[in-house]
């Protein structure tokens, strides 16, 4: 699921950087260091869309660098079990499947895959299909999953799906 | 045991009948699956509602019975069922069921591991293991597959096998050599063995490609994506140093590849200890291109090649400038061809493999059709038929060994002799020499092909029954006398008698004979044939009896010397009571191969601890060197190596653990 949030950052910034530039810099540093990471909390953070304020900087005493205390909103994206998701398949072997969800990695077992569907290793590239080849799941096809397990690390968030639902599957 | 009860019930009225389960005994469900159906009145009309699981992967134990029509509700009890045994697990989550069972573990503080064996069976993504039972369904489903296509699953190696790479400063106008760098300002350059890509295409057709090699994952994937960018040969089937097991030993890996047994696996590998001497094993002819460079990923070499990745890095202007100054030697015709005849092995290999599967289908009383499930028990094993096509090579051959086995060493012992003895060719201690031509006729030189009566109820006996054995006491006499002398050097005397004798006696160097091995075809004498100044010093022979001598102790000899013997005695013994049903030559080769096994591993535990003690020494040695230059700075460097090393081996030893 995708929240629009507020959320703090504090950055630390070479005494270089203080010129003209300096609050350009701070900006620059915090897409730099936010955007694209993930904490177990939030989850995975895809774009900053306004910095609200950026505090008084704080020298640290002995060293010349100086931590700004930023807040600013963000889109994030932190999925959730039994959230139903379109995910891109990248990766298809006899145990299951490999998918991504943007940011997010995610594994289907052939347990969780439909009865009909068997795994078909003659082909080309590997895939799963149906005995009348009306459905057919291979690499780079887009298939809705539904997460069934989640584990959150501190900085990183890794599902499991399945396929074994009303309306999961291919994406036409 | 847990009860399910029927708590999920959607519909608003209170009267819900029962309509029927579907559902058994011992099916798995998933969230979703429907459990039974059911009927509720709404609205004056009767509406037919699914059931639904809320849990993932539970497995049904006992169904409650209901009639159709029976009144139910929330309080209901349904089945019991018994919860999830997490049979597939990736990244230590349950992918049947979604529990992470890392947290599950980490309270009990136990190594995560599904409750029995667990199988890596997707090289390419070692987070993914399954359990005994997942894992044999899948491999039986593969054996089918692989059967179905006629087709065997090859095993390829790939430095000194299909390629050869470098470091060292390469002429970029060389044909053929690809250039790519892995890491900032380290180049590699590699060259395909010649006739390499036609090789992939002709054995995809007949064999499932995997690679196995010790080189990192990255460099790996690099290689396969040279040489198969489209991925038609390969797939995903890419098991690297990262996903191997053992730092020093690729058999590891193969019961979590092929949980159901290697029967269908044949190995290319130019280094036979890789792979404990296995027995389906086709030891490749080295391949080097790039004179001054061995094996980049030598797993001996392992920590040595770090440390001087490091050095290199540091000092990479100056190295480049002196190899700019000369050059490797670098030969621009490549002419090796061996990818030629090792195309006609695995071809052979192949063919025979499944001619013997289909005579054996043909002793079926009904035939049997294709659709209906293979019988595991039909299948020859590759490590059966391998050998029994090697042995056809030099079977008419009898060899005289001289100068290659220094004296006091037992023949039967040397690598020289199981080569030969693995060729189907016979050893004579001594020179045995006819006294005219006529004695040297073969009688049965019929150079037909063997017939390999595979006994169904004896499948430990792979080659069998009255003809093969007549056959064989037919051979024995007529190759009583020497045809070959493999000698090492000019002077013996045995070359001198072998020169001297009316009957033309095929005096060879030591180079035919691996050359045979090499390319599993009688390799023509000429082009082998022993001269003044031949240099023992190159062979191959002479390199391992240095090697042995170095590790071996007299105990030992005396002990594989009595357990030749042992061997022996066996032989004697089954000759005595007339059980012919095993071939002699089959029975000694399995004994010689389980010796040379003990041997090796032996070899390689001495070794080891040769190695820590050469190592003690050497750190003691620098601690007196320093201590006596006391004004002389201590060598920081090489702390750091070795922290490192030691670091790196740390790291290895908990990916191991893992």
């Amino acid at each position: 699921m995708f929240y629009h949030i507020s959320l703090k950052h504090e950055i630390l910034l070479h005494p270089r950087y203080f010129g003209p530039n300096l609050l350009e810099t701070v900006r620059q540093k915090l897409l730099y260091e936010v955007e694209g990471t993930c904490s177990g909390k939030y989850g995975f953070i895809i774009a900053i869309t306004t910095i609200d304020t950026i505090g008084t900087g704080l020298i640290q005493p002995g060293r010349g660098y100086v931590i700004y205390p930023v807040e600013y909103k963000a889109i994030v994206f932190r999925p959730f079990k039994g959230e139903v998701l379109d995910a891109v398949v990248s990766q298809v072997n006899k145990i299951g499947l490999r998918c991504e969800i943007g940011p997010l990695e995610c594994f289907v077992s052939r347990h969780c895959i439909p009865l009909e569907m068997d795994f078909d290793p003659n082909a080309a590239s590997p895939c799963y299909k149906s005995k009348d080849e009306e459905s057919v799941i291979q690499k780079n096809d887009e298939i809705r999953i539904k997460i069934i397990g989640l584990r959150i690390d501190a900085t990183d968030i890794y599902a499991i799906g399945t396929l074994r639902d009303d309306y999961l599957g291919t994406i036409n | 045991m847990f009860t399910l009860k029927a708590e999920n019930i959607k519909a608003d009225s209170a009267v819900i009948h029962f309509k029927q389960w579907n559902v058994k005994i011992n099916s798995v469900l998933s969230v979703g699956s429907v459990i039974f159906t059911y009927e509720y009145e709404q609205d004056g009309k009767t509406k037919t509602e699914k059931y639904k699981s809320t849990l993932n992967g539970i497995t049904v134990k006992e169904i409650f019975s209901f009639t159709s029509g029976q009144l139910i509700n929330t309080e209901t009890d349904l089945l019991t069922y018994e919860k999830c045994t997490h049979p597939v697990m990736s990244n230590d989550m349950c992918a049947v069921c979604g529990e992470d069972l890392r947290i599950k573990e980490i309270q009990k503080t136990k190594k995560i591991t599904p409750k029995n064996e667990s199988f890596r069976m997707v090289s390419i993504d070692p987070t993914l293991k399954v359990d005994q039972s997942v894992a044999h369904d899948i491999a039986k489903k593969d054996l089918i597959h692989l059967v179905k296509n006629r087709r065997l699953v090859l095993l390829a190696d790939l430095d000194h096998t299909l390629i050869h790479t470098t470091h060292e400063h390469v002429n970029p106008d060389i044909k053929d050599v690809h250039h790519y760098e892995l890491q900032r300002n380290f180049w590699y350059h590699t060259k395909f063995r010649p006739g390499c890509l036609h090789f992939l295409q002709e054995m995809s057709k007949l064999y499932e490609l995997h690679i196995v090699t010790f080189g990192e994952r990255n460099y790996a994937h690099k290689i396969a994506s040279l040489m198969d960018p489209e991925r038609r040969f390969f797939h995903d089937r890419i098991l690297s140093r990262n996903e191997i097991f053992n730092r020093i030993s690729k058999s590891d890996n193969l019961r979590s590849l092929f949980p159901r047994g290697d029967l269908m696996v044949c190995i290319i590998d130019d280094r036979e200890e890789v792979w404990n001497y296995a027995r389906n094993l086709i030891c490749v002819q080295p391949y080097v291109f790039f004179k001054n460079t061995g094996d980049i990923n030598d797993p001996a070499l392992f920590n040595v090649a770090k440390k001087r990745k490091i050095e290199e890095s540091g000092t990479s202007s100056e190295q480049t400038k002196e190899s700019v100054e000369k050059p490797p030697d670098i030969d621009q015709n490549d002419t090796d061809d061996y990818l030629v005849h090792l195309e006609n092995i695995l071809r052979k290999v192949h063919d025979e493999y499944y001619r013997i599967y289909e005579s054996r289908l043909n002793k079926h009383e009904n035939p049997i059709n294709e659709d209906v499930e293979i019988d595991e028990s039909d299948l020859p094993d590759v490590k059966k038929v391998l050998p029994l096509i090697k042995a056809k090579v030099l079977e008419n051959c009898v060899i005289t060994f001289s100068g290659v086995v220094p004296t006091g060493y037992d023949l039967r012992k040397q690598r020289c002799y199981i080569m030969a003895t693995s060729l189907g060719a016979q050893v004579n201690e001594n020179l045995i020499l006819a006294e005219d031509e006529s004695e040297l006729e073969p009688k049965d030189n019929k150079n037909t092909e063997l017939e390999y009566n595979f006994d169904e109820n004896d499948s430990r006996s792979s080659c069998s029954g009255a003809t093969r054995s007549d056959e064989s006491s037919d051979h024995q006499k007529s190759k009583k006398f020497t045809t070959h002398l493999v000698a090492a050097k000019y002077g013996t005397s045995k070359v001198h008698d072998a020169l001297k004798s009316k009957i033309s006696i095929k005096v060879v160097t030591p180079e035919w004979l691996i050359n045979c091995n090499y390319k599993w075809i009688p390799c023509d004498e000429e082009s082998y044939k022993l001269t003044k100044d031949y240099d023992y010093k190159n062979c191959l022979f002479h390199h391992e009896y240095n090697m042995h001598q170095k590790y071996s102790s007299t105990n030992k000899n005396l002990k594989s010397i009595s357990e030749v013997q042992s061997v022996e005695a066996k032989l004697k013994r089954t000759k005595s009571d007339g059980q012919a049903e095993i071939s002699t030559k089959e029975l000694i080769n399995e004994e010689l191969f389980s010796l040379m096994d003990k041997e090796v591993n032996e070899e390689l535990s001495d070794s080891s601890t040769d190695i820590e003690q050469s190592d003690e020494e050497k750190s003691d040695k620098e601690q007196t060197d320093t201590e006596s230059e006391t004004s002389g700075p201590i060598d920081s460097d090489d702390s750091f190596d070795d922290k490192f090393a030691f670091d790196l081996e740390r790291d290895l030893l908990s990916k191991n653990s893992e």
